[in-house]
């Protein structure tokens, strides 16, 4: 495979040999170093033996492109090299690693990154990583410094590809949820820090320049007017240095890369502003506007705070990261005394302790008679549910009765909540074309606000120069397009969290967009409609037999078998008899001896070459599997079996007519069709190879359907990747899906029409903030060009348009079909 | 006029002070958990042996 670079166009190129500094990370060398290395048939200087090796590497490998690519300096490399043998250690890597379901030896590693900082690190580590042998997958995610790696475990250990990463120059070290929360809460700190200075100084230069205004009317003494602009600057000057910070930092980063984000004007107007400002308090003659940059800073840094936290409201519900860290494992033979124990310790069949409003650590089954649990975070579900002795426990339930004990039957990476966490984290983040519009719009929109600001300035330069500083200044501020930046991404990310917590797990940020244009829904059976549990649906008995002894018979022979029809029988509860020389017979049924009389349970077939003749004319349900009784002195009984009906199916499915539900099926039983006529289907098909369900869908693609296909993405997945876009539910706790654009995890089909619900509302609320933000812009734009509009008003009205938007998307939060 | 040059030094002492406080109120963790704080003067557990 040929690598691709990441596309990083027209990039301000760091690799031209800077005297000075070292060519590998950048840091000033002061003549103390002799260390050069051949890169291309010129000699570069490097600051150490470290940042030699890991360029030697990064040459050896053919990568070089990395150095004309990147947009950052590396980071120093560490001279010494370690061996990281803890990483081989199965205990050491219990927290971090797993196995890839289906395929054995493979596991697979979060790590934490420390030193990517931009695509061309990542496309670096990618790429040289893929060469290691056994290495199967690597995937570096930019946005929260993090890394997956799969590999063969008999072919490479995990401390050589740590090593490798290492040699690189980056530093991986084992993902955590403690470390990652630290980590989110000094970003929060620092946040706050910089909000709160702005906010405070905002106040204090907000009141000076009320005197200054009120001067402006009245009149003031020079003197005092300019002790009050001395004090305004000496107080403003933290807020651009520390508050403003991120803008700098963001609008260089795309500077570097010839790039003009919504920051650059923001930060010309700032320093435009404050330079200004200075200059006037120095001379002692003209305008300041020390407050309107407090307060435009803390404004937009309010803003942006207020968009993060909308967006992270829901991720803050029970996640992998508030996973209880340790758990109380009981000691053998007692129900009392425990022992703390890290979570991702136990082992199938210990016993765990949960108190009342803790959390199930593991997926396990309940050992105690009865408890009440709520599964908000396992599938969406807020009504508590009663669960009695034997029934499972999926991570992440949390106990809502008295204390119980239970049993575990996973470990915790592979429990359910990790697993719904391990899907969410490799979603695909493409970007939606919503927001690649908007992206784009935003772009150019910055540089026009710059070239206008200009062509704004030259005019009033010739018409009336005293104002030109305050009128440029007013159209940087007015028509900065951050409102137009946020509003899809904001809506977006609210609804994603919004389903996450009602238990549909977006696995596609295109999903919704993809979602509100589909016009037909299309269906599988089994798994799907279906939970894939059957159940008894009728039962005929021979004449002159007893129901209850026949359902006995039964019962007991089924009681050995291990197909998912003999589970019904489960249900008939009833006491086993004694049986001698069981025998099963695959696809055909069991047979047995009772009181010396041969007896068999299953296909019509199998059981007449025991009776030797035609089985009773039974009042039969056609459109049911069948399970025949019979002895060696003739037939006893017939058993219909159904699978069980997933719940709300009808209701789902009228809620969804206009999409014109269809149905096509693998099942060949006649009466499928029969029994599913009631709902409402547009069309059945049944008895369908995959190849016939992908024409299928293809034709109707063709006639220009947007089709979202629903399955249960075990078998079907190339039905689900046909569709234009594919829902997965899941059966039976069984969480195998990533090629779908969406997972629901709760067995309820309820939210299928809760998707497209969100999705039309998702959709419009994007367009609504888009066209605010547009005509915010667009109208905002002249009235600043006129000179009607102060400074300060216009960093006012900027913030306020964006918390619109914020606020606007933050209404996706609640659905009222909820209830 | 003149009593402006105390005055506003006065105002800067107060300004730094209130964002000495919003540090040490973040760095405290002050805001992290407002529900349990708000309740605590409720309890009354007292540490102090009691002086009876």
């Amino acid at each position: 495979m040929t690598p691709n670079p990441p596309v990083l166009t027209q990039n301000h190129n760091i690799s031209q040999s800077q005297a000075g500094i070292c060519f590998h990370c950048g840091l000033e060398l002061n003549g103390i170093t002799d260390q050069t290395i051949d890169v291309q048939g010129e000699q570069k200087t490097v600051c150490c033996i470290g940042c030699k090796a890991v360029c030697e590497l990064i040459l050896a490998g053919g990568l070089e492109q990395y150095y004309a690519l990147r947009s950052e300096f590396a980071q120093k490399a560490p001279i010494e090299k370690k061996a990281y043998l803890e990483f081989d250690d199965t205990v050491f890597q219990e927290p971090f690693c797993d196995y890839v379901e289906g395929k054995p030896n493979r596991r697979r590693a979060h790590l934490i990154l420390d030193g990517v900082h931009c695509a061309a690190c990542a496309w670096l580590l990618e790429t040289s990583c893929k060469k290691i042998s056994g290495l199967s997958f690597i995937n570096v995610n930019l946005l929260d410094n993090t890394c997956i790696v799969e590999w063969d475990e008999d072919k490479q250990k995990l401390s050589a590809i740590v090593a490798h990463i290492n040699d690189l120059g980056f530093q991986a070290t084992p993902w955590s949820s403690r470390a990652h929360k630290q980590f989110q809460a000094q970003v929060e700190k620092k946040q706050l820090r910089r909000i709160g200075l702005a906010g405070i100084v905002m106040m204090q230069v907000g009141m000076f320049s009320i005197g200054l205004y009120a001067a402006g009317n009245q009149g003031i003494d020079a003197e005092y007017r300019s002790l009050l602009q001395w004090f305004s600057a000496l107080l403003t000057t933290p807020v651009l240095l520390f508050s403003a910070f991120p803008f700098y930092q963001s609008a260089w980063r795309s500077l570097r890369q010839w790039h003009i984000n919504m920051d650059v004007p923001v930060v010309v107007a700032l320093t435009l502003a404050y330079v200004a400002s200075l200059v006037a308090t120095i001379r002692g003659s003209g305008d300041t506007w020390f407050d309107s940059v407090c307060m435009f800073v803390f404004l937009l840094s309010a803003v942006r705070y207020l968009d993060n936290r909308a967006r992270n409201r829901f991720s803050a519900q029970v996640m992998q990261d508030d996973m209880p860290e340790t758990c109380k494992k009981l000691r053998p033979g007692s129900d009392v005394d425990f022992e703390y124990v890290p979570s991702f310790s136990v082992k199938p069949g210990d016993r765990i302790l949960i108190h009342r409003g803790e959390l199930i650590p593991v997926d396990s089954e309940l050992l105690s008679e009865q408890g009440t649990f709520n599964q908000a975070s396992v599938n969406g579900e807020f009504r508590s549910v009663h669960k009695t002795a034997g029934e499972t426990l999926l991570s992440g339930t949390i106990n809502e009765g008295e204390a119980i004990c239970v049993r575990v039957v996973k470990t915790a990476p592979q429990s359910w909540l990790q697993q719904v966490q391990r899907l969410a984290s490799q979603a695909r983040h493409s970007r939606p074309r919503f927001q690649e519009v908007s992206d784009s719009v935003a772009r150019y929109f910055s540089l026009a606000v710059l070239l206008l600001s200009a062509i704004t300035a030259s005019f009033w330069y010739i018409y009336d120069s005293q104002r030109v500083i305050e009128i440029s200044l007013a159209v940087l501020l007015i028509s900065c397009p951050c409102a137009l930046s946020i509003a899809v991404p904001s809506a977006l990310t609210v609804t994603n969290n919004f389903l996450r917590s009602r238990g549909a797990l977006v696995c596609d940020d295109n999903f919704i967009e993809k979602l509100s244009r589909v016009n037909r829904i299309i269906f599988d059976k089994t798994g799907t409609l279906t939970e894939g549990t059957f159940s008894i649906a009728a039962q005929h008995v021979a004449k002159g037999i007893d129901v209850e002894l026949a359902n006995q018979i039964a019962s007991s022979l089924e009681a050995y078998s291990e197909h998912p029809i003999a589970k019904a029988f489960a249900a008939l509860n009833t006491q086993p008899l004694e049986l001698h020389n069981v025998k099963l017979h695959t696809n055909k049924g069991v047979s047995a001896e009772l009181e010396n009389k041969k007896i068999r349970i299953g296909s019509q077939d199998f059981c007449q070459a025991l009776t030797e003749q035609p089985p009773p004319e039974f009042n039969l349900i056609s459109e049911l599997s069948r399970v025949w009784l019979c002895d060696e002195n003739g037939w006893l009984a017939c058993y219909e079996l159904r699978d069980k009906l997933r719940d709300h199916v009808s209701s789902t499915l009228d809620q969804l007519a206009v999409y014109r539900p269809a149905l096509i099926t693998g099942d060949s039983s006649s009466g499928t069709e029969k029994f599913f006529s009631h709902f409402g289907f547009s069309d059945i098909k049944t008895n369908c190879s995959p190849v016939y369900k992908m024409d299928y869908i293809r034709q109707r693609q063709e006639q220009g359907q947007n089709i979202v296909m629903v399955g249960d993405g075990i078998n079907d997945l190339p039905v689900l990747a046909q569709a234009d876009v594919s829902i997965a539910m899941c059966s039976n706790n069984k969480l195998a899906q990533k090629e779908s654009d969406c997972v629901l995890l709760s067995n309820s089909m309820a939210l299928i029409p809760l998707l497209f619900y969100q999705a039309k509302r998702t959709i419009s609320v994007m367009r609504q903030n888009i066209t605010w933000a547009l005509m915010y812009n667009f109208g905002a734009l002249p009235l600043a060009a006129f000179g009607l509009v102060p400074p300060w008003a216009a960093a006012a009205g900027m913030s306020v348009s964006s918390l619109i938007v914020v606020l606007n998307a933050s209404r996706l939060r609640h659905s009222h079909l909820d209830s | 006029m003149p009593s402006l040059y105390i005055l506003i030094p006065v105002a800067m002492i107060f300004c730094g002070l209130a964002v000495w406080a919003l540090f040490w109120a973040l760095e405290n963790e002050q805001f992290k958990d407002a529900d349990k704080e708000a309740s605590r003067i409720l309890f009354d557990q007292d540490d102090k042996p009691s002086k009876k």
